[in-house]
């Protein structure tokens, strides 16, 4: 680990979420980015390259997984660990693919710590 | 009638003989002693001439004329001789005068008198004889004069009529012995032959009617013959009673009009099938006439694509079995599909032998037909219920309606958007190539001039199925298109096809409606169903999202200020603040159990399977509880005789511990007792939740599992919670191919049994006790 601290992209159009991941992620001393929908994210991601993201799947102009498809394609952005937001209860309901190779997702309501778990394991 | 002489006539000689030798032999004594007379009276020789006349007329009346002339002769040649050689005193000449006048009128007295008696002998036994014929004649014999008076009447008579002789003897024939409308036909014929000369009713046998002295009719066959007599004509009238033959005769008729007129095929068949009789029932049933039927076996009649049954039928027939309505399946002529039961019986020759066989098949085409229509009726309702998907309902559905309606061969066409009808699946009888395929452009294959006698179209939107030309065949002579409408749209359509001209069958075309708006319904249905099925995920989706969104900070940033910001808090702060985060941890599991509940419903529930260490699920599961036992005295007790292991969620097996557990903390008072124990036998793991409360009653043991049904004592005693737990614990305990036993007192407690099939693993006790 270097000495500067680790970047993390969130984004969530629900504010008090939003907050709440961020306030989580400082706590355990990461750097975040907030974004409030996928476009604002993608543009934000795409400029910063933060070192992983915390994307809501459910979010206005772009959902997470539009936004992941357009990290993946992006050559800088390619490889970044992602983490996604899910409301959903039913396996079924899961997009297709969505748990892969530097990418999971985290379901709602989850509490701070397990967040700062996964945030931990997926930038180890 | 001298009856002694018929029985000692051997001992006798016969009469007539007899007589003959004693008139001769008087004869010869009056001649021997008229000789004898000549001797001592030569004198008197032409004196005694005279006498001989008698003994040469006797002669005459036995032996005839030429014996007595010969005896004559004889007599005068002696009379002569003598004379000239014993020189008497006799007068040649006068003698041989006086002879020739008295001999032969001797002669012819004696002669004529002979014949008159031979005469009188010959009528009386004549008559004799044909008394004797009447009276042993088995046939009624009466004989009438030409006024119809009768003038004999034989014992036949008097029994067949029941009239005595003295009583018919000249009364009228007619009105004696006949129904009034034969007395008429009687008379007239006999005033036919009377008159005109029409002897076509005599000497003929017919049949006619008699009427008895009761007045009881019965069939009669007389003969009539006639005879002159004294310049009368008389009648002998024969008869006899046919009253039996009549009832045989009519039996068979009847019998033979039976096998002509039935219905049913009555066919007789040798022991190697050969067809030896046919009735019209047998053309009936199967289209051949009886000429043709006549030059056919047996084995014809199997259906081609049917392994030869007929084979083993005359085997059982050659053995004396027999067959009491069985079924076949035939086929007749044109390749008609034709049910049968049939009947078989052996028929015998005179020694017993069994030579060939009878056999009724009685036509039960319609009843089977019918039922095929069940069959493929209620098979739809199955089927339909198994399809999963939409578009393969009419395949499916095809060949059952196909075979039903004993169609050549079919096709399913599915309605696709903009592109009309596609033939998505086609069917054909085993035995038949279809002129029809499945095809990529899903048109008919072959096309070929002709003309289809039969084209039907059943149902509407007839305007959207393609026209009948294209199926016009070689050979097919019969199409029906049985459209399946849904909710006024053409969903797709059945194509039916056969070879034969087909008559339109109301039971067909009923239950291919029925079929088709059953097709139509269930489409309509699971459309809604679907309906219903994207209702639910937005509920879902809605349950999800916005219920549980808000959680999410609820929980999180309880959660934060909990482990950040407590020492900035107060006391009484602190105290809120976990209030806040236990209700919404409580709501949070309240969410849960109620998107489980739906899941386990819609069967969607399902469980990651590995292997499990229940004694760990257990163990976890009671510490998790042991605050909330803390906090009310209750002492948490757990006692563990194996370690077994199940393949199972761990998750799901721990929640339903904790229901059970939280359940039994729940309904146990303060300071009392819950325990908790493991064992395992027989492949078989018990885990058992017993506490001391106040019981469950009997009545309400079982419903305690129905989704969101409280104990009594639960609503009575404020107890909280929805009622969602043990319908939960039970979905998974079921998940898990275990099953929920409860058992209870009111008043001391109740036990919760869960057994679950395990892997058994040697035991090892542990005992924890707090």
């Amino acid at each position: 680990m270097t000495d500067r601290a680790n970047v993390i992209l969130v984004a969530d159009d629900d504010e008090d979420i939003l907050e709440l991941v961020c306030l989580t992620l400082e706590q355990a001393g990461y750097e975040t980015i907030r974004a409030r929908n996928g476009e604002e994210a993608l543009s934000l991601a795409l400029r910063h390259l933060p070192d992983a993201c915390v994307l809501d799947v459910v979010m206005p102009e772009r959902t997470g997984l539009e936004v992941i498809e357009v990290l993946r394609d992006t050559e800088e952005t390619t490889d970044i660990p992602i983490l996604l937001l899910t409301a959903t209860v039913r396996e079924q309901d899961l997009p297709p693919g969505i748990e892969k190779q530097g990418q999971g997702y985290l379901r709602k309501p989850f509490s701070p710590r397990e967040l700062q778990e996964r945030a931990a394991s997926m930038l180890r | 009638v001298d009856r002694r002489a018929d029985l000692i006539g051997p001992l006798f000689i016969p009469r007539s003989r007899r007589r003959t030798v004693i008139v001769l032999a008087i004869a010869a004594v009056l001649y021997t002693a008229i000789l004898i007379g000549r001797l001592s009276n030569s004198d008197e020789g032409n004196g005694i001439l005279g006498l001989e006349v008698i003994p040469i007329a006797l002669v005459a009346l036995e032996l005839g004329l030429l014996p007595g002339l010969g005896v004559a002769a004889a007599s005068m040649c002696a009379v002569v001789v003598w004379a000239l050689t014993k020189d008497i005193s006799i007068n040649v000449g006068e003698y041989l005068f006086r002879a020739a006048v008295y001999f032969p009128i001797a002669i012819m007295v004696g002669w004529g008198a002979g014949r008159l008696r031979g005469a009188e002998q010959t009528i009386a036994t004549r008559e004799r004889r044909l008394r004797s014929i009447v009276e042993s004649s088995t046939d009624a014999l009466v004989t009438m004069d030409a006024n119809g008076r009768i003038l004999a009447w034989n014992p036949v008579a008097e029994d067949l009529f029941g009239w005595s002789p003295d009583e018919a003897l000249g009364r009228d024939l007619a009105e004696l012995t006949m129904p009034p409308q034969v007395r008429e036909l009687m008379r007239e014929g006999k005033r036919r032959f009377l008159e005109e000369d029409d002897w076509s009713m005599i000497g003929v046998r017919f049949e006619s009617r008699g009427l008895t002295r009761d007045g009881r009719e019965f069939p009669i066959e007389c003969s009539i013959s006639a005879v002159r007599e004294s310049d009368q004509w008389i009648f002998h009238v024969f008869g006899h009673d046919i009253t039996e033959r009549k009832a045989i005769e009519d039996e068979r008729k009847r019998l033979a009009s039976i096998v002509e007129s039935t219905g049913d095929a009555i066919i007789s068949f040798t022991l190697d099938g050969r067809i030896t009789s046919w009735n019209p029932g047998a053309e009936q049933v199967y289209g051949y006439s009886e000429a043709e039927g006549l030059r056919m076996s047996m084995f014809d009649f199997v259906p081609p694509d049917r392994p030869d049954d007929v084979g083993p039928l005359l085997t059982r027939v050659r053995d004396g079995g027999r067959l009491d309505n069985v079924e076949f399946d035939r086929v007749g002529k044109g390749g008609r599909s034709v049910d049968v039961a049939v009947t078989v019986t052996p028929i015998t020759n005179a020694s017993g032998r069994i030579v060939a066989a009878a056999a009724i098949h009685r036509d039960i085409s319609d009843r089977k037909r019918r039922e095929r229509y069940l069959t493929a009726q209620h098979g739809a309702t199955r089927l339909l219920a198994q399809v999963p998907d939409l578009d393969e309902v009419g395949p499916a559905i095809l060949p059952m309606i196909g075979s039903a309606g004993s169609w050549l061969c079919a096709a399913y066409w599915q309605a696709v958007e903009k592109a009309g009808l596609r033939c998505t699946s086609t069917w054909t009888t085993p035995i038949t190539r279809l002129p029809v395929s499945p095809a990529n452009e899903g048109t008919l294959t072959e096309r070929r001039e002709g003309q289809l006698e039969v084209d039907w179209v059943i149902g509407e939107q007839a305007n959207d199925l393609p026209s009948g030309e294209q199926a016009a065949l070689g050979g097919l002579r019969t199409q029906i298109w049985v459209p399946v409408v849904v909710s006024g749209e053409l969903f797709g359509a059945f194509q039916f096809f056969d070879r034969r001209q087909r008559d339109w069958d109301d039971e067909l075309m009923g239950t291919l409606t029925s079929i088709t708006e059953q097709i139509s319904n269930y489409v309509q249905r699971r459309r809604a169903e679907e309906e219903v099925e994207r209702a639910k995920d937005e509920f879902f989706g809605l349950v999800s999202h916005e219920l549980r969104t808000p959680l999410t900070s609820i929980i999180g940033y309880g959660e934060l200020l909990a482990e950040s910001e407590a020492d900035r808090l107060t006391e009484q702060g602190r105290k809120h603040l976990s209030v806040i985060r236990r209700n919404a941890q409580r709501e949070m599991r309240l969410v849960g159990d109620l998107l489980l509940l739906v899941r386990i419903q819609e069967g969607s529930f399902r469980m990651e399977l590995e292997d499990v260490d229940l004694y760990r699920v257990v163990e976890q599961a009671v510490e998790a509880a042991r605050p909330a036992a803390d906090k009310r005295g209750i002492e948490l007790h757990t006692r563990a005789d194996a370690s077994p292991e199940c393949a199972g969620d761990p998750q799901r097996l721990g929640q339903v511990l904790d229901n059970l557990l939280s359940n039994a903390i729940k309904f146990t008072p303060n300071g009392g007792r819950v325990a908790v124990s493991l064992t395992a036998s027989d492949g078989v793991a018990a885990i058992e939740v017993t506490d001391s409360g106040m019981g469950i009653p009997e009545d309400e043991q079982q419903r305690l599992f129905d989704r969101l049904y409280r104990a009594r004592s639960a609503t009575a005693s404020a107890i909280p919670g929805v009622g969602l737990g043990l319908t939960i614990v039970k979905a998974i305990v079921d998940a898990h191919r275990g099953r929920i036993l409860v058992e209870s007192e009111p008043g001391a407690g109740a036990t919760f049994r869960v057994e679950l099939p395990v892997q058994a693993k040697p035991p090892t006790t542990q005992e924890v006790t707090e």
